[in-house]
């Protein structure tokens, strides 16, 4: 096995790779490195047994054809053939064929987010024409998408934060849809925002999906620098007032029906708050948004950042109270409100902070759209 | 989650549970399992009354429903959230191996059934629907002792296999050995064919026990049940592939299972048949009175 890049040659000294397991039993040798096992026969061992020594496949050739009076050619090719193929499983090295192959240099300094939560190989199959991978914190956060207006737009909003515009290996962890991408287009078309299978952001208006990408990158920025933290469940307002209110069965239909009490829900994922002053942000703190950039998804005409939005405007909100079903009570908030394992969010910062709302904030029983509209309108 | 001032395990403690299995050893998991429905936690009681000890757990894995939707939070986290009952059993079922599995360091573990006779280990490792739960159930039954289902723990120092007993998932071939499920209880456990051990047979697990016999089950429609020797290394090689822990551990690990090994004869047995499989199991345990190699 002679691949492109394995320079095996004679001179090659090939060693061990420092982080491979191996045991020998009945002079087969058992190899454990990165997660995987190999089997090497009888033959494979033997050279494997001579690569320890700081010598080079002639020299290892050598000694072997000695040792069982057989042509020095035949066991040079045997042996180099071994050689080659150990270093192309990454169990050898040998003039750095084999060093450091497994090593991903995007991956250094950040945690690139791939998985999503509900990914799955549907997800992973779907390609994008263009990503643009943005810095968020500790993170690097891709996001895909089949609009170049899209494109534009999210690397002008987010230019602060643009890192690399190269496609990358895994699925984006979020994927923009403009209408003029999807397959039926029409005056329903939405803008999408989705996760994975999951919308979890859809409108009218091209701006509002860009504003709430900016607010789901906020969720995984450091918020702990800025005072903040995230937890569990649904914003809803009033005024400059605020609840939270567990997530529900139906998200579209319960925001119908808290519109209808003078009540808007937030396009968060989550919720940041402030535990030290009971407040909710809604927004993408952290994430600088050019809002002057939205101009170029208006095709040119006035830009009114306010028109038509039926989502709880960005802003900072007192809140006054956990809403749960049933009798309230902190052990029945913690279940509702409490970090979810896997989101890639700060949990320790979400907790204390859910810990010290509890103990400033009530929790009343209030998730009905009506209770919650008098309830607000009441405070 | 970070509890340092103990606020949510007092949290935790004020959810109005419908019941509470005792604290269990789930290998180093120190764990209680919690549900706010009664039907559920009287399973989780029986299915796991081998691992019980004294004393309070460190940890709450608890299952819950909210409305029409069904919760599993470990330490007030929430690890999953789905329409269906069924659903978030399994998962609980699942996590709690999962964190046996993660607390679990001093030990070698090996996703392996692992059954007793005459004070000698059985090791039966292989991948989910091979077939090692039911042949280790048929075992058992059959009067051997029982040390787990699902994850042989090896200590390092003397290479026995420390008991996991926690329940059976049995496949279909010997669902009749389960209790059977109460109507309020059958879309809570779906299809799943659960039993303690200790209904299979009363007094069923064994103490911790030197592995002797390492077997490699495989379930294949219509085969014949053949029973065949494997090498050493391709032994260590199958133990290896379902070994945990190799990544950040793999010198010990490998050493500890190529002990086992040595100390081992070694099988690969292929069937379609459990009552074939169980009897050239025992066949082969009658007549293997001393190690292969030593």
């Amino acid at each position: 096995m002679s691949g492109p890049g394995l320079a095996i040659d004679g001179t090659s000294v090939p060693r061990p790779r420092e982080d491979v397991a191996c045991v020998i039993l009945d002079g087969e040798a058992v190899i454990h490195r990165a997660g995987r096992v190999h089997t090497l026969d009888p033959l494979a061992t033997l050279v494997w047994r001579c690569c320890d020594r700081d010598a080079s496949v002639d020299e290892i050739a050598s000694e072997l054809a000695e040792v069982f009076a057989t042509p020095l050619e035949t066991v040079r090719r045997d042996v180099s053939t071994v050689v080659e193929q150990l270093a192309a499983l990454g169990l050898l090295t040998a003039n750095g064929v084999g060093a450091d192959r497994d090593v991903d240099a995007s991956a250094v300094g950040s945690e690139r987010l791939v998985h999503p939560p509900g990914s799955c190989a549907s997800c992973a199959d779907k390609r994008w024409a263009t990503s643009a991978t943005f810095r968020i914190g500790p993170h690097l956060i891709s996001v895909g998408t089949d609009s170049s207006r899209a494109d534009t737009a999210m690397r002008e909003v987010l230019a602060a934060h643009l890192v690399d515009t190269r496609p990358v290996p895994a699925p984006p962890f979020f994927a923009v849809t403009f209408p003029e991408a999807q397959a039926a287009t029409g005056p329903q078309s939405l803008y999408l925002l989705q996760q994975a299978d999951s919308v979890v952001a859809r409108s009218r208006r091209p701006d509002d999906v860009m504003r709430a990408l900016a607010t789901h990158l906020a969720t995984y920025g450091e918020l702990r620098a800025l005072g903040l933290a995230t937890v569990n469940g649904l914003v809803v307002g009033h005024g400059d007032r605020a609840m939270l209110v567990p997530e529900p069965d139906d998200p579209i239909r319960y925001r119908h029906a808290l519109a209808r009490q003078g009540v808007l829900v937030a396009d968060m994922p989550v919720a940041i708050v402030d535990p030290e002053r009971h407040e909710v942000v809604v927004g993408a703190p952290g994430i600088r948004f050019d809002e002057s950039a939205l101009g170029s998804l208006t095709d040119g005409s006035a830009f009114d950042s306010t028109a038509g939005t039926e989502a709880l405007p960005w802003g900072r909100y007192r809140l006054l109270a956990l809403g749960v079903a049933g009798p309230p009570s902190g052990s029945e908030a913690l279940l509702r409100f409490g970090p979810v394992r896997g989101d890639h969010r700060d949990h320790d910062a979400g907790s204390a902070a859910l810990l010290s709302l509890l103990a400033a904030v009530p929790v009343v029983e209030a998730i009905e759209p009506d209770v919650i509209g008098a309830f607000l309108a009441r405070a | 989650m970070a509890d340092p001032g103990g606020e949510i395990r007092r949290l935790l403690d004020g959810v109005p549970w419908a019941g509470t299995t005792s604290r269990l050893a789930l290998l180093r998991f120190d764990v209680e399992l919690r549900s706010t429905h009664a039907g559920i936690a009287r399973l989780l009681n029986e299915l796991y009354a081998s691992l019980r000890i004294p004393g309070t757990a460190e940890h709450v894995l608890s299952i819950s429903s909210s409305g029409t939707r069904w919760e599993v939070h470990l330490d007030g986290v929430r690890l999953l959230r789905t329409e269906a009952a069924s659903i978030a059993l399994s998962h609980l079922l699942f996590e709690a191996n999962r964190q046996a599995i993660d607390a679990t360091h001093d030990l070698v573990l090996v996703h392996a059934s692992a059954v007793v006779h005459d004070g000698r280990a059985v090791v039966l490792p292989g991948p989910m629907g091979a077939g090692k739960s039911t042949l280790a159930a048929a075992l058992v039954q059959a009067g051997l002792g029982y040390l787990t289902d699902e994850l042989v723990a090896l200590d390092p120092a003397s290479g026995v296999v420390i008991p996991y007993p926690k329940y059976l998932s049995l496949g279909r071939a010997l669902a009749h050995l389960a209790p059977e499920v109460p109507d309020e209880m059958r879309a809570v456990v779906g299809d799943q064919h659960l039993v303690a051990p200790d209904a299979i047979r009363p007094g069923a697990v064994a103490p911790p026990s030197a592995p002797r016999i390492v077997v490699a089950p495989r379930y294949e429609r219509g085969a014949s049940t053949v029973l065949e020797p494997l090498r050493p290394a391709a032994a260590l090689s199958v133990l290896a592939q379902h070994a945990f822990h190799l990544g950040e551990d793999g010198p010990r690990v490998l050493s500890t299972l190529a002990t086992l090994v040595e100390h081992s004869s070694c099988f690969t047995l292929v069937s379609s048949d459990v009552d074939e499989a169980r009897d050239a199991l025992l066949t082969l345990v009658e007549s293997a009175r001393e190690p292969a190699r030593s």
